[in-house]
């Protein structure tokens, strides 16, 4: 098991900042919640809907799993450390392609109404202690989520735009971990000489912003939001010499191709590899990993089986005369990949408490953009969430299988739990009040 | 044997309306939904139109006798039609538009003042002319995930700096820089290679004008701030490389600026009218030869309208290179050409080679091409008698090769019994829209509606079983299409589509043309209903591709259509206030010169709109 030394960041508030006029945020901090076996971190591994009657465990027994179904099975390589959450609406279960609701908790018809749409990763990434302060407050990696007309499934930003992912393994790696020292640079020179230029670039656009009416200057903003983000992640920089470990530097995108794009689910493999060790080298605490968008997957992968084609317009509608045959063996491969991203964190030691592997500090749950991706409804919202020993959430040795038909926003309210955020105004839907904005019962240990 | 489904139509739809969501920012004001409702026979009460999976609400519609009325302006996006009055048939959803309805042009103002940042292709493009790396050498990252709207990676609102684009863009710079400094190229900027104040300015002053796309005077206080960064180096090389690094991230170099001078009406510098020249016609950074243009232009020697017919007509001359970025990047994205590529077949049937897929690609851009760089319009290119073939593409057509080679040539199609003019008969659309093992009507239909009719289909009402139910008889595709769609709810929005689609069965899904399927006569017979227009319902008897082909050849909605999408691929922006008198004004001038493909753009080129702008909100 690898070992880190600790190192100390600076906090930012520089994102929020940019949110304060048109977020309704509550003031007070959160409040520690003692009782809560908290995560230090938080992986969501994000998908298509499915065909729910053919994803559920075929032996259930109370929350006993007895039975896996064909597209879970590869789970039960895990399954003392897995809960299976299923039968949640969201505020428009009608919903169906493009609709946010899935880690906002809000659907279309929140534009334009003072309610900010901000996903469950973007909230934590910027409320979180100890999310704030890394170098990176959120890693969104996935490829491909843009084609088709799709779109990702996070939101952020002061108006509740939607956030895109990056695609390319070289250019996740190059922004995770850096490039190399130029020769005959000293880091300390180079870090002067990237905060002057940043000075240049900020004063530019800001010089900018003096000619243009909000629309326009609410880009330079965004931007301006960009540059601190980096900002921070540079007085955050590794000094050089430190023990953490990249991964080895992926090679071009050319060299991954298939059918003309990036082959997806060769640069997921290496998008895993990227987001274990920036949690091993504490460079983020909250990572995404996105497959295809809503509308698009082209799957390539070989040894499944599997013909090269789109996972939604081919698998998802494969027709009833395959009984779904070929989502079901997609699926598989979704699950075999959450195993290979659980296996690939308790492979790390976690960077403060060596005695701990990354796996036991961390939240990954498994989430979707529809529940039934065939008809396109969001009525029965499903989850699979998982950690390690002493982790956030209560488990079984067989595993555990929970129906609920509470509002499924109530998941995505355990995940702040879990990331020791209790205060949840200005997330969410705001009409949720009471015991319905809370986090579901009987998830946490 | 797959059996991928009408639900992937269905999928694209979907994607129709969820138009607009990809941006950060508040979006353009959208349209109101149409508000009419079919009504039967009898009178039929007012419909309100409700909210539809989008944001704003619907303008109320009422629906009688006939024909509805449309509804009044609606806040925002397009929302669900109003229903139908009672009394009479069954409600039939006709199509709403693809496109927001036009703005009303009251005062002949031009758009708003904007930035526009460069797209990834662009952004790649402009590295590597700056550079005059021919070689593709330059390490240039892949930065820019962008949203698609419309069938295009362009919108204004939705390209964006963002999360973690800051420190991607500066690992790029650094990545630029030190190649830079390595091939040597340093030296192409300002001719010197010392440590200096003069050095350092010569150098500033010949790479700003590149990377900025401007002159930059002696006087600009950006030459100040980076003769700073210069001269901090250790070197010539070193300081020359902090410059490019800060350069490549500067705002002047990732946005377009069009912001130009003036109080309540602006104008365009020459500069940014050379860029948006550049951008429009070559995809990349304006060259020196329009730089110099400008420079005129700036210093009164030539006037703004001079120098864009001169550049215009350099950059768009008949040989040009750039011609196929000038036209094609425009015709892939409306018309979905790439989808050759990227669309899914079933290999045990037959195996779609890069090859072979490479030629289909050649074929139809020769056929744009051909057009655009005569005098072409989309109505030839729709009717072409002859088509593009080398060798490898004529066999598999099923047409002779005598006289062929691994070369293209322009071949007569007059007499063919197994290929019909035009470009939708080309493989390139054949095996874009079709399904892994078979065609597609619903999705050759679609393409026809919503990218050449500007009309679209709402995606299927929720919990609606659109599971594809493969035939348990020998029949067509066509019947089989026919059966499933022409009752029940399914009818309402496949008839659109559907009944478009199979003027193309005469091609299976990879182009192969066939008079049968499963031992049963091909129908290619279309109909086109709720025609645009509106004198006629429906339009019938469009016989094969040929027929469909010369019906929207013929159509001034389609004309209207194309310079629609033209435009929003031009500016960057689908809809602004009074965006009415641009559409009028590029639709008037195209006209003139018979909507040729080149004129037509020129006509985009010489509205208001490209060198005049407001203030935006």
């Amino acid at each position: 098991m690898r070992r880190f030394s600790r190192r100390q960041f600076a906090g930012s508030v520089g994102a929020g900042l940019l949110l304060a006029p048109f977020i309704n945020l509550a003031t007070r901090r959160p409040m520690a919640q003692a009782a809560v076996k908290q995560a230090k971190r938080v992986l969501l591994f994000c998908s298509m809907g499915t065909k729910p009657s053919l994803w559920t465990p075929t032996g259930i027994s109370g929350e006993t799993i007895n039975t896996w179904s064909a597209m879970t099975k590869p789970l039960d390589a895990v399954k003392a450390n897995i809960v299976l959450v299923e039968g949640m609406p969201t505020e428009n279960p009608n919903n169906g392609h493009g609709a946010s609701d899935s880690l906002t908790g809000q659907g279309f018809g929140y534009y334009g109404q003072g309610v900010i749409k901000i996903s469950v990763d973007q909230f934590i990434a910027k409320k979180a202690a100890g999310a704030s302060g890394r170098p990176i407050t959120s890693l969104l990696l996935g490829a491909n989520t843009s084609d088709s007309g799709g779109i990702s499934q996070f939101y952020g930003g002061a108006n509740g735009g939607n956030l895109p992912t990056i695609g390319s393994p070289l250019s996740a790696f190059n922004t995770v971990f850096g490039g190399m020292l130029p020769a005959g640079t000293s880091a300390a020179a180079l870090l002067a000489r990237r905060k002057s230029i940043l000075d240049c670039v900020k004063a530019e656009a800001n010089t900018l912003k003096g000619s243009l009416g909000s629309n326009e200057k609410a880009k330079l903003d965004v931007h301006l939001d960009s540059i601190r983000q980096l900002e921070n992640k540079l007085n955050a920089s590794m000094p050089a010499g430190n023990a953490c470990m990249k991964p080895t530097t992926p090679g071009a995108d050319s060299a991954m191709q298939y059918m003309g794009g990036l082959d997806s689910c060769a640069a997921n493999v290496i998008h895993q590899n990227i987001i274990a060790s920036a949690f091993a080298c504490d460079i983020t605490r909250v990572a995404c990993l996105e497959y295809g968008n809503d509308q698009k997957l082209m799957v390539n992968a070989p040894g499944t089986g599997l013909p090269y084609d789109d996972q939604h317009g081919g698998f998802i509608h494969s027709g009833a005369s395959s009984n779904f045959a070929n989502l079901v063996k997609f699926e598989a491969y979704l699950a075999t990949q959450f195993v290979n991203v659980i296996n690939l964190l308790k492979g790390f030691a976690d960077p403060e408490d060596p005695s701990k592997t990354l796996f036991d500090t961390t939240l990954l749950v498994w989430a979707r953009d529809m529940g039934d991706a065939d008809v396109h409804n969001q009525q029965s919202m499903r989850f699979v969430l998982a950690s390690g020993t002493g982790g956030y959430l209560k488990t079984a040795a067989g595993g555990r299988y929970i129906k609920s038909t509470e509002r499924h926003e109530r998941i995505l309210l355990n995940i702040c739990e879990a990331m020791g955020i209790t205060s949840y105004a200005g997330f969410g839907d705001p009409k949720l009040t009471g015991t319905a904005k809370t986090p579901l019962s009987n998830i946490a240990a | 044997m797959l059996r991928p489904c009408l639900v992937a139509v269905a999928a694209i739809l979907t994607a129709s309306g969820c138009a607009g969501q990809g941006s950060a920012l508040p979006g353009d004001p959208g349209s109101a939904g149409n508000g009419s409702g079919a009504a039967g026979n009898g009178p039929g009460a007012a419909g309100n139109g409700a909210a539809g999976n989008g944001p704003g609400a619907a303008g109320n519609g009422a629906a009688g006798n006939g024909s509805g009325v449309a509804g009044d302006t609606g806040t925002a996006g397009a929302g669900a039609t109003g229903t139908a009055g009672t009394g009479g048939g069954p409600l039939v959803t006709p199509p709403k538009n693809a496109l927001a309805t036009p703005l009303a042009c009251t005062s002949n103002a031009p758009g708003p003042r904007k930035l526009w940042r460069l797209t990834g292709p662009q952004f790649t493009a402009s590295i590597r002319a700056i550079f005059n790396d021919t070689a593709n050498a330059a390490p240039i990252a892949t930065v820019f995930n962008d949203p698609t709207n419309l069938g295009f990676a362009i919108d204004a609102q939705a390209l964006l700096v963002q999360e973690l684009n800051a420190s991607q863009l500066q690992d790029n710079a650094e990545a630029i820089a030190a190649w830079a400094a390595s091939a040597n190229k340093l030296t192409m900027f300002g001719n010197c290679s010392t440590l200096d104040s003069t050095c350092g300015t010569k150098f500033i002053q010949g790479f700003g004008r590149r990377a900025f796309r401007t002159t930059l005077a002696a006087s600009d206080s950006r030459i100040a701030t980076y003769l700073k960064l210069f001269m901090a180096g250790s070197s010539f090389s070193d300081g020359a490389q902090a410059v490019i690094s800060a350069m490549l991230q500067s705002p002047y170099f990732l946005y377009r600026s069009e912001i130009g001078t003036g109080t309540s009406t602006f104008t365009l510098t020459p500069f940014e009218v050379a860029t948006e020249l550049s951008y429009l016609l070559t995809g990349s950074t304006p060259d020196d030869t329009l730089l110099a243009a400008a420079d005129n232009v700036a210093a009164g020697s030539m006037t703004l309208t001079a120098m864009i017919d001169q550049q215009a007509t350099r950059l768009l001359a008949t040989s040009s290179a750039s011609n196929a970025t000038a036209v094609m990047g425009f015709m892939n994205g409306w018309l979905g050409l790439d989808r050759l590529y990227t669309t899914a077949h079933d290999d045990t049937i037959l195996t779609m080679t890069k090859s072979l897929r490479d030629a289909m690609n050649t074929e139809s851009q020769s056929l744009i091409l051909e057009a655009f760089n005569g005098t072409g319009s989309l109505s030839s290119v729709l009717t072409a008698d002859h088509t593009f073939l080398n060798t490898e593409l004529a066999t598999f057509y099923g047409l002779p090769t005598t006289g062929l080679t691994t070369a293209f040539k322009s071949v007569s199609l007059a007499g063919s019994t197994v290929r019909e003019p035009g470009l939708l008969a080309t493989g390139t659309i054949m095996n874009g829209y079709a399904r892994p093992d078979t065609s597609s009507p619903t999705q050759r239909g679609h393409m026809v509606r919503s990218r050449m009719l500007c009309q679209d289909v709402n995606p299927p009402p929720p919990n609606l079983d659109t599971t594809f139910h493969p035939s348990t008889m020998p029949e067509t595709t066509r019947d089989h299409f026919v059966n499933s769609h022409s009752t029940g709810a399914c009818y309402s929005c496949h008839q659109y589509m559907d009944w478009i689609g199979f003027a193309f069965e005469s091609y299976d899904g990879w182009g192969r043309h066939r008079t049968t399927e499963n031992n049963l006569p091909i129908n290619n017979s279309g109909t086109v209903y709720s025609d645009p227009k509106g004198a006629s319902p429906n339009v019938t008897g469009l016989t094969g591709t040929n027929g469909l082909g010369s019906y929207l050849a013929a159509s001034d909605d389609v004309r209207k259509c194309m310079l629609r999408y033209w435009t929003y691929f031009a500016y960057g922006s689908s809809s602004w206030s009074q965006d009415a008198c641009t559409y009028d004004s590029i639709y008037t001038e195209a006209s003139s010169n018979s909507f040729g493909l080149k004129a037509s753009l020129m006509a985009i080129i010489h509205a208001k709109n490209f060198t005049q702008r407001v203030q935006d909100q």
